[in-house]
């Protein structure tokens, strides 16, 4: 038995995009222990309600984070029509639903880019970000925006998309399916990904179910975990829907959920597009949100479950709005998957949950 | 739609509903702090606090309010990833969590701002008198150890 040496990990790694510290507890060339801490980032966004009233907080919640922009918007924005009593129109929720998938497939894209560079494969992180491009030219041409776009709006969306436009994306994600399907083969078959992914960072069903872990990560471990499945919004008209699970509970289980589920977001926009009713884009928003009244949402967002609580006052500035992100419940996870791995394996194994610290700060 | 359950219980209750919801399957969602009655001098430093369980479809929440001075029993042990909220309710709140299962004891959020941030909370008075609210020191942060390890 070694001495045990405290190691700091970040919050500075090539690994991690965003800041995030870990005290690694180590004996030798194990990790026995590994004590999370944020707050590098912490920009007090949920205090923001107090300045920015409900209809122009919109504009923060897309600001919360780079990758999930769009569904931070859509999240709140749901939250406040909960809150109001207000259904927005049948187009404005499809339109909703195509947005957030794409952002989905533009996260999971980039989580594979960045996964391919942290195991040293350097040309499968060029080809997934390529691919990325697409849906990024697609939000664009949209709505004039690659990343935050203010699409959305509490009582719908702001911006149309012509239905010949929307042809236009189904065709662009057909034509990147053959494409993706190279990429794909490689992150589940090749093997010098599976050397690296298979068996590092294991997480049982159990341990996943007692961590309440969300998104991707608990789905790996064969966790029924998925917001979609509440069929809220245009997600309530898809014919059918199973989240993509695997029963591994490794990073290779993890990569291959997100990797499917790409395709599970392309099937759900073609759906959409097949189905889209034409009405409205929004309806007009009229009266504040009430004095004592509270609303409760959540949100599949790439990562996993993002929780919106808001609280009106009568004004029309809210008097609390708080969001809980999949990354902060993830954490609690990622320190289990730490214990008893290799040191050399610690970065690999931070990058398999996706963590996303801007979400997870505000 | 995601149920709209809000269920008032008292600061003493937690505990019991926390294990019952545990022994149930429940998932821990949320907890979250808001202060109230910021404008009124009498009632300032009252928190409500909201606990965020869910179990597939359903959700339910539980609501009360926590006095300047009272202290909350952690759930942490119960649900390990509540740690997170806890210390997260300390840091920025001011609420005092007794038995937290890593407690960072104010130094999960590394800010570069006087915290607790209600400065009406029983941390920030108890620093103010002794003169240190607004002066940690952000250069090095303690390694916190676990519960377990103390016992």
């Amino acid at each position: 038995m070694g001495k045990k040496t405290i190691i700091p990990f970040g919050p500075q790694h090539p690994v991690l995009p965003e800041p995030v510290h870990v005290d690694l507890v180590v004996e030798d060339e194990k990790v026995i222990e590994a004590i999370p801490q944020i707050g590098f980032i912490h920009r007090g966004l949920e205090k923001l309600v107090q300045k920015k009233d409900f209809m122009q907080f919109v504009a923060v919640t897309e600001r919360i984070c780079g990758i999930c922009a769009f569904g931070h918007s859509m999240g709140y924005s749901e939250t406040i029509e909960i809150l109001m009593g207000l259904e927005i129109p049948k187009r404005a929720q499809y339109l909703r639903v195509i947005w957030h998938e794409l952002s989905r497939i533009h996260s999971h894209l980039l989580w594979l880019g960045l996964l391919a560079d942290g195991f040293g494969y350097e040309n499968l992180f060029m080809q997934c970000w390529r691919l990325r491009e697409n849906v990024l030219g697609i939000f664009e041409k949209t709505t004039g925006g690659r990343v935050i776009f203010s699409a959305c709006n509490v009582g719908g969306v702001t911006q149309d998309i012509e239905d010949g436009d929307l042809k236009g994306i189904v065709a662009i994600l057909d034509g990147m399916r053959s494409e993706y399907e190279e990429l794909l083969k490689t992150f589940l078959y090749d093997s010098s990904v599976k050397n690296r992914l298979s068996g590092i960072g294991y997480l049982s069903k159990q341990d996943a179910e007692s961590l309440c872990l969300a998104g991707p990560f608990a789905r790996a471990s064969g966790l029924v975990e998925d917001c979609r499945l509440d069929g809220y919004g245009g997600y309530g008209d898809l014919a059918a829907f199973e989240p993509v699970l695997s029963e591994d509970g490794d990073g290779h289980a993890r990569c291959e959920v997100r990797a499917r589920e790409v395709y599970q977001s392309m099937d759900i926009i073609a759906e959409m597009v097949s189905k889209i009713p034409d009405t409205p884009i929004s309806l007009p928003v009229k009266g504040m949100p009430g004095a004592g009244t509270a609303a409760v949402h959540h949100v599949e967002q790439p990562r996993g479950e993002s929780f919106y609580y808001a609280k009106g006052n009568g004004t029309k500035f809210l008097s609390r709005f708080r969001i809980r992100t999949p990354t902060s419940h993830n954490i609690g996870g990622m320190t289990k998957i730490l214990q008893g791995c290799d040191l050399a394996d610690v970065a690999l194994n931070i990058l398999t949950i996706d963590p996303c610290i801007s979400c997870t700060e505000r | 739609m995601t149920p709209q359950v809000f269920i008032d219980i008292t600061r003493l209750e937690l505990r019991k509903h926390a294990e019952r919801y545990q022994a149930e399957g429940w998932r821990f969602v949320n907890l979250c702090g808001s202060l109230l009655n910021l404008d009124e001098e009498s009632d300032k430093g009252v928190v409500e606090m909201l606990y965020t369980f869910a179990r597939g479809r359903e959700m339910e929440n539980l609501r009360f309010d926590v006095q300047p001075g009272e202290v909350l029993e952690s759930i942490s042990d119960l649900y390990f990833n509540a740690l997170v909220n806890e210390n997260e309710a300390h840091d920025l709140f001011g609420i005092e969590i007794k038995g937290i299962v890593i407690d960072f004891g104010g130094a999960f959020y590394t800010l570069s701002v006087p915290t607790p941030m209600n400065p009406q909370s029983n941390i920030a008075i108890r620093a103010a008198e002794q003169k240190t609210y607004g002066t940690a020191d952000y250069g090095a942060c303690p390694v916190p150890t676990s519960s377990e390890e103390e016992a």
